[in-house]
């Protein structure tokens, strides 16, 4: 029961500082990094609340093909150097 | 107690990502990791079994659910271990294992044998899941993994477009049964609200139209992979694949499932008398037309392919049988002889197949008219092969004598309940008694006896491919025999009640009864005719086509029925016909509605816009004059700026927000 | 057993950050992701509820199966704005937003 609870407070600081991380980072590479680790963070939670099909889909769908998405955006709209 | 047999399935999977991972940097490319995973799965499967007899006692069913895990509300995770199970875990894992060695040396020149070895582990661990789920949805995952699995396999080598057009259509045709097995499953779940298999069982569909339904879906299902009469067109393009493929899918895997689904939902078919009529039906008449199309085939491959689909026709039969004596009372005889038919065939099929494999490997064709005089080159083929053919013709004590004996007798017995059409099936099972034997020996002499007909060097495989062949022939001449001494295949495998017998009391019912005599002289007499044939040639094999009836069957058996060219003629006229009159009502009506209603549009546009300039404009200059004036004032906050926009959506989301805790907490 | 709160004001302070992250910063591309974050959090709502439902053994389906429609639909939405900035970006060589006022 209390392991439950220091998992998730771990996960959840993971989870503020990353997403945090995606909208200060000066680089557009390293936002989409953090935002991978946000969502990875997020299907740990998933599974702390008994959803495994739930966590397994956010990593397939959201930590999978979501960064990489956006690492195609990134490197398609490039301009020089970024923001 | 049985919570390890968990890792008869996972042993395979978990081999399955490593190989994808790592195959490549091993010598083999993952043979070792796979062969490693598939000892696992049966060392484990055989203790699983001799616990399950130790438990049983010698026949009691044991049924035991282990790993159970909930998912998703009903939706469950588990394993059902019972007899039938644990026989078919054993029977997977085994002949699996033996495959994967024989494979070291069949696929040992093929360049991706990394793909192989995993998309075979995966098909392993398919039908491993299959035989283990505790619940229907799991069954249909594994199934359906399996499915996968065998349109890879079948178009393994897919530059060939022959292999790429059988893995489709393989994929296609099994398809239709298994929508017909999800629709089968999703309807049980609405009548019972469960996918629990023993829960099921235990139930029973409730009286009604469904009760007769879902188990001629589940049927469809078993139809569509088990290679069934009308959708047992994929099995013979099949053998496009590599041959250690197709012993797999016939032996032990894919086309078992079918016949060990019907196993499993047994009580819903016995409970429709419906269900049970067609799954004779279906099983007879598919034992008798499998079989006359093997007569002509020249392709070594493709008369074992039909030898399959006959004799799974043989087991569905059975199963059909018991199922009907089932339900008036009867011991479940027919159950028990099923699964030890599939059991038999297994390791007899297995063995024509990779013996064929080690004459194709040796000779470089599946022709069989350019073989012939093999029997100098390649002695252990050669005895392995006739082993396996005396077994699959039914000769004692070769395995597949008893258990085909087991299955004519069951059938016989129904015939004496219910009258004549039975009769009429046991006749077409023993029919396909003799043209299994005739078809059995011409393969055997066209391809080792005699002269070589073509231009041809062979040598004896290498030992990693004849040791399995070996093994295999064994286990082909003590497999049936080992069940009577321990008194009984029913001690193993039963459905309902327990069968028991001895050994003494079974070999004298079996000698005594002029049923078994019927049935071995119809054999005999097919190995005669194919040794007059074949190996003397005192009677040339033209004698069969030299009448005008004789020629029409040949075209006919050679054009399969001409169900190929139906199921073609089917798609392109039916479908392409729909095709077009949607397109003419498309063309002609829906246009026309279209054009009309435009038409009308015209009109009242014509008829409004004389009003319009006259009453409404003076109106709309005066609002519009407004509207101007206050838009230019509007127009300084309009920035453009998107994201000044969101900030002000955002504050109003926040006042909303302010409004309803303000009013939900109780008003003001 | 985690307390719903503590869920409920994670899936807050994302949803917070998420909407700082869309007002603050000018790059597109970086407002796309802060549309994610948010979006995240409301599927972490959805989970939540779910398996604090009444049920105590597997919560309620319901809210799960809404969950992985979501992820279905932001992925795709994801798709999208990526597109729409990728066909901007060739025509004005740049996808600041600031600068994107032609609508006015």
């Amino acid at each position: 029961m209390e392991w439950d609870l220091v998992w998730f407070l771990a996960l959840a600081i993971i989870e503020i500082v990353g997403s945090v991380a995606v909208v200060l980072s000066r680089k557009l590479v390293h936002s989409a990094f953090w935002l991978a680790v946000t969502l990875i963070t997020m299907s740990g939670i998933y599974i702390l609340l008994k959803s495994e099909f739930v966590a397994l889909i956010q990593l397939l769908v959201y930590a999978g093909a979501v960064p990489i998405l956006f690492l195609f955006g990134i490197v398609l709209t490039r301009r020089g150097e970024e923001e | 107690m049985f919570e390890y047999a968990l890792l008869i399935v996972a042993a395979p999977l978990v081999a399955f990502l490593l190989i994808i991972i790592f195959g490549r940097w091993t010598r083999q490319g993952g043979a070792a990791i796979a062969i490693a995973a598939l000892g696992t799965s049966f060392i484990v499967s055989v203790i699983l079994f001799a616990q399950v007899l130790g438990l049983g006692a010698l026949g009691a069913p044991v049924s035991e659910e282990v790993f159970k895990y909930n998912w998703i509300g009903p939706i469950e995770f588990g394993l059902l271990i019972d007899n039938v199970s644990a026989l078919m875990m054993v029977l997977v894992s085994f002949l699996c294992l033996i495959i994967g060695i024989y494979s070291l040396g069949y696929m040992a020149e093929d360049k991706s044998k990394t793909r192989y070895y995993a998309e075979f582990v995966l098909f392993t661990a398919g039908m491993l899941g299959t035989v283990s789920a505790n619940n229907f949805l799991q069954f249909l995952i594994f199934w359906e993994t399996m499915g996968l699995c065998s349109y890879l396999l079948i178009g393994f080598w897919y530059e060939k477009s022959e292999a790429a057009s059988a893995a489709k259509k393989a994929f296609m045709v099994t398809r239709v049964g298994d929508m017909l097995l999800l629709i089968g499953i999703m309807a049980i779940f609405a009548s019972l609200g469960t996918f629990n298999i023993v829960e099921i069982q235990a139930r029973g569909i409730p009286a009604g139209a469904l009760m007769h339904v879902i188990p001629l879906l589940l049927f469809a299902g078993a139809v569509g992979k088990s290679a069934q009469f009308p959708l047992h067109i994929w099995l013979p393009d099949a053998m496009e694949g590599p041959t250690t493929v197709s012993a797999l899918i016939h032996a032990a895997t894919m086309v078992k499932a079918g016949v060990f689904l019907v196993a499993r939902s047994f009580p819903l078919v016995a409970a429709s008398d419906i269900a049970s009529i067609t799954v004779i039906c279906i099983g007879g008449f598919t034992a008798i037309f499998a079989a006359s199309m093997a007569l002509v085939a020249f392709d070594i491959k493709r008369v074992l392919a039909y030898s399959t689909i006959s004799q799974i026709g043989y087991m569905i039969l059975g199963l059909g049988a018991a199922a009907l004596l089932f339900e008036a009372g009867h011991a479940s005889h027919g159950f028990t002889a099923s699964m030890y038919h599939l059991m038999n065939h297994a390791f007899f099929k297995a063995l024509l197949f990779l013996a064929a494999g080690s004459v194709i490997h040796a000779v470089g064709t599946n022709d069989m008219r350019v073989m012939g005089g093999l029997h100098s080159k390649m002695k252990i083929t050669s005895i392995a092969m006739l082993f396996g053919a005396l077994a699959l013709s039914g000769i004692p004590p070769f395995s597949g004598f008893w258990s085909k004996d087991a299955i004519l007798h069951e059938v016989f017995v129904a015939g004496e309940m219910y009258g004549a059409i039975f009769t009429f099936i046991w006749v077409a099972g023993v029919i396909t008694a003799f043209l299994t034997a005739f078809y059995a020996f011409r393969l055997w002499f066209m391809t080792f006896a005699g002269k070589t007909r073509g231009d041809i060097h062979p040598h004896e495989s290498p030992r990693v491919m004849t040791y399995p062949l070996i093994a295999l022939a064994v286990f082909a001449l003590i497999s049936g025999m080992l069940a009577v001494v321990i008194g009984g295949f029913g001690h193993l495998v039963t459905f309902g009640g327990t069968v028991h017998e001895g050994t003494m009391e079974l070999l004298t019912e079996i000698f005594t009864s002029p049923l078994t005599y019927i049935t071995l002289f119809a054999a005999v007499a097919g190995i005669g005719l194919a040794y007059i044939v074949y190996c003397k040639q005192r009677v040339s094999s033209e004698i069969f086509v030299s009448t005008s009836v004789g020629r029409g069957m040949q075209k006919l058996l050679q054009n399969r029925y001409y169900l190929d060219a139906a199921y073609r003629g089917f798609a392109l006229h039916v479908g392409m016909g729909i095709a077009r009159a949607a397109d003419w009502f498309d063309r002609n009506v829906i246009d026309g509605v279209v054009n009309g209603s435009a038409k009308l549009g015209l009109l009242v546009a014509r008829g409004s816009d004389a009003v319009d300039r006259k009453g409404v404009d003076g109106a709309v200059d005066g609002i519009a004059y407004v509207v101007t004036g206050s838009s230019n004032r509007a127009r300084a906050r309009q920035t453009g700026q998107i994201q000044a926009y969101i900030a002000a959506m955002v504050m109003g989301m926040f006042v909303v927000a302010l409004i309803m805790l303000i009013y939900l907490s109780g008003g003001w | 057993m985690i307390p719903l709160e503590y869920e409920l004001a994670l899936a807050g302070i994302l949803f917070g950050i998420g909407i700082f992250g869309i007002i603050y910063r000018k790059n597109a591309i970086i407002v796309l992701m802060s549309v994610e974050i948010i979006l995240n959090a409301a599927i972490m709502n959805l989970v939540a509820f779910s398996s604090y439902a009444i049920n105590p053994i597997t919560g309620d389906p319901g809210g799960q199966v809404f969950a992985v429609l979501a992820i279905a639909i932001a992925a795709g939405e994801v798709c999208i704005g990526l597109g729409i900035y990728i066909v901007y970006f060739r025509s004005r060589k740049d996808i600041n937003l600031e600068e994107a006022t032609r609508l006015r």
